[in-house]
């Protein structure tokens, strides 16, 4: 049976301009039609997700009688009828004339996610919000996992578009070219979970630190998925100043391996206790394109050696990270809630996390996966027990004993 | 302005850097973004030089740019003016046409780096530039782990 989809809150909204004593109420309405005419999806208003299908002409009529045959030249394709007691009914026309159709009403977005109750208590959740910062492969389906765990607020921070380059690994598709990464990803997201509330800043995090730290202040967690090492330590500080606890992923160069860091603002390391020069030098981060590598390269690289450097790994290559994010995220998010992500709260204890994809780059050496537990083996995580740095420069104890130059302007001159 | 922790850095960063490089002053220090460390290194040789490292908005996070100021452009052994980005010369484009020199790899950047390091890898530079103008071998032979 045909199938026709029309949203509650959309029909809600066409209530409210029904006046009582009006026999009925009709308007003209946005069809999609999908799957050679299977499915039909109603729109009252723009659709602020993605959508699919071509367009056709549809009406919906508040009225207490059941829904009429369309007739005439200007007949729309879908006719919906809602009655006063919320009864539904449709029709769909066809080649042999009018066919009655199943219509289903897509329930208020919060009713979405009842279903995921007793894993995770979303109703806790929903008092959270998370900012992400770099919406690429990464931070892309990581918005859309925390979306699905019912989150209330999501601030979505980058400067890029999304080009034809990127959405092979993207979580947005081809629908989406040229579009900034930061709206198509609110869209994405609030398809996930319309009752999201979503904030978009389209900001160049090393260009405009206040833009930052505006956008960013408030949440309850800072999702660091950004391409470059110094943007980490921009976002590192950012946490440290805000008391923010941040989730830092990052792909190693030829989508080897990767490695993920919590960061719990002055109780455990911080990005700069355990992203020391060596540390950066012995672990390469992977660039994505070239114009990445070479803005970040010293220009004097030959296009050869930076090529060597640009190895796209596959989404799959990049999803254990964004994963592991997600559930270190998870169970930040969850604290001080019946969330019921304690088990894995106790097993989280490292705050330094490495991922193998396979037996190249820095893990060449590592013995083949076998059957044994005992040895390092590719496509497991492995907690690392770091601390922090007492002298670490940026979460450190600041020596006492300098000149307040800020304090008196006139001493600077 | 900048913010409270750039402040404190920046304090710490003035006390070390007035201790090992006093010929070194600070302009627009309050102004986030727009302050710069400007002053004379002298080589060993006497030669003399005027450089300026300029600040950007997140640093101690994000690197810093060292030009020479004074003499405005430098000209390497083969007679041709320092402006663009050489692997053998650890020069980035000029800014400005003054020459850039590279002091750190942007990519292995990290917030332990100080303004004071910054200007110790431009003198060890300045004394590398000379050995070059002399011997004629490239710059890079007397650098062995700069901006690598
Ligand atoms: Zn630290």
């Amino acid at each position: 049976m045909t199938r026709v989809f029309v949203y509650q809150e959309q029909l809600d909204a066409l209530r409210q301009r029904w006046r009582p004593g009006d026999p009925e109420l009709s308007v003209d309405a946005l069809g999609m039609a999908m799957d050679d005419g299977d499915v039909f999806h109603i729109y009252l208003q723009p659709p602020r997700a993605h959508f699919a299908g071509e367009p056709c002409r549809a009406r919906v009529t508040l009225s207490g009688t059941p829904v009429a045959a369309p007739a005439g030249d200007d007949a729309p394709r879908v006719a919906v009828a809602v009655s006063p007691d919320g009864g539904v009914s449709g029709l769909v026309s066809g080649p042999a004339g009018p066919v009655e159709a199943q219509v289903q009403v897509v329930p208020v977005s919060a009713q979405l996610y009842t279903r995921s109750k007793g894993l995770l208590e979303t109703d806790a959740l929903a008092g959270r919000s998370v900012a992400i910062v770099g919406l690429g492969s990464g931070g892309s389906t990581i918005a859309v996992a925390l979306a699905q765990s019912g989150i209330g607020r999501m601030v979505l921070v980058d400067r890029d578009r999304l080009e034809a380059g990127n959405v092979a690994r993207h979580a947005c598709g081809i629908g989406d070219l040229g579009r900034r990464k930061t709206t198509a990803v609110a869209d994405l997201v609030h398809g996930k979970n319309p009752a999201l509330d979503v904030v978009t800043a389209d900001v160049d995090i090393l260009q405009n630190p206040d833009a930052l730290e505006n956008a960013v202040r408030g949440t309850d967690l800072l999702i660091a998925a950004t391409d470059s090492d110094r943007s980490r330590f921009v976002l590192n500080q950012l946490a440290l100043d805000q008391r923010l606890p941040a989730i830092f992923g990052r792909v190693l160069t030829r989508a080897c391996g990767g490695d993920v860091l919590r960061v719990r603002p002055f109780e455990g390391p911080c990005l700069a206790c355990v992203y020391t020069e060596q540390f950066l030098a012995q672990r390469p981060r992977e660039f994505s394109r070239r114009s990445e590598a070479r803005e970040d390269a010293p220009a004097y690289v030959a296009d050869d050696d930076l090529d060597a450097t640009v190895q796209v790994g596959l989404a799959s290559d990049i999803a254990p990270i964004s994963t592991m994010m997600v559930k270190l995220a998870l169970v930040e998010l969850s604290r001080g809630t019946s969330g019921g992500l304690e088990s894995l709260d106790q097993d989280l204890v490292a705050d330094f996390y490495v991922w193998a994809n396979r037996r190249e780059g820095v893990y060449a050496s590592w013995p083949q996966m076998g059957y044994e537990f005992t040895k390092p083996a590719v496509l497991r995580w492995y907690g690392a027990n770091l601390s922090r740095n007492d002298a670490c420069v940026s979460c450190g104890v600041a020596p006492a004993g300098a000149d307040n130059i800020f304090a008196n302007r006139e001493a600077m001159a | 302005m900048w913010n409270s922790g750039q402040q404190q850095r920046l304090m710490q960063e003035r006390m070390i850097l007035a201790q090992y490089f006093p010929t070194l002053a600070w302009y627009n220090p309050v102004v986030r973004g727009s302050t710069y460390v400007e002053g004379v290194l002298t080589t060993n040789g006497g030669g003399r030089y005027q450089v300026r490292i300029m600040l950007p908005a997140q640093y101690p996070n994000d690197c810093p740019d060292m030009l020479v100021m004074q003499p405005a452009l430098l000209w390497d052994a083969g007679g041709r003016p320092m402006v663009t980005a050489s692997a053998e010369n650890h020069t980035l484009e000029a800014i400005g046409g003054h020459t850039r020199i590279c002091h750190y790899n942007p990519r292995f950047w990290t917030p332990q780096n100080t303004i004071y390091l910054v200007a110790l890898k431009g003198r060890i530079w300045l004394e590398a530039y000379e050995a070059h103008r002399r011997s004629g071998r490239p710059l890079d032979d007397f650098l062995p782990h700069m901006g690598s």
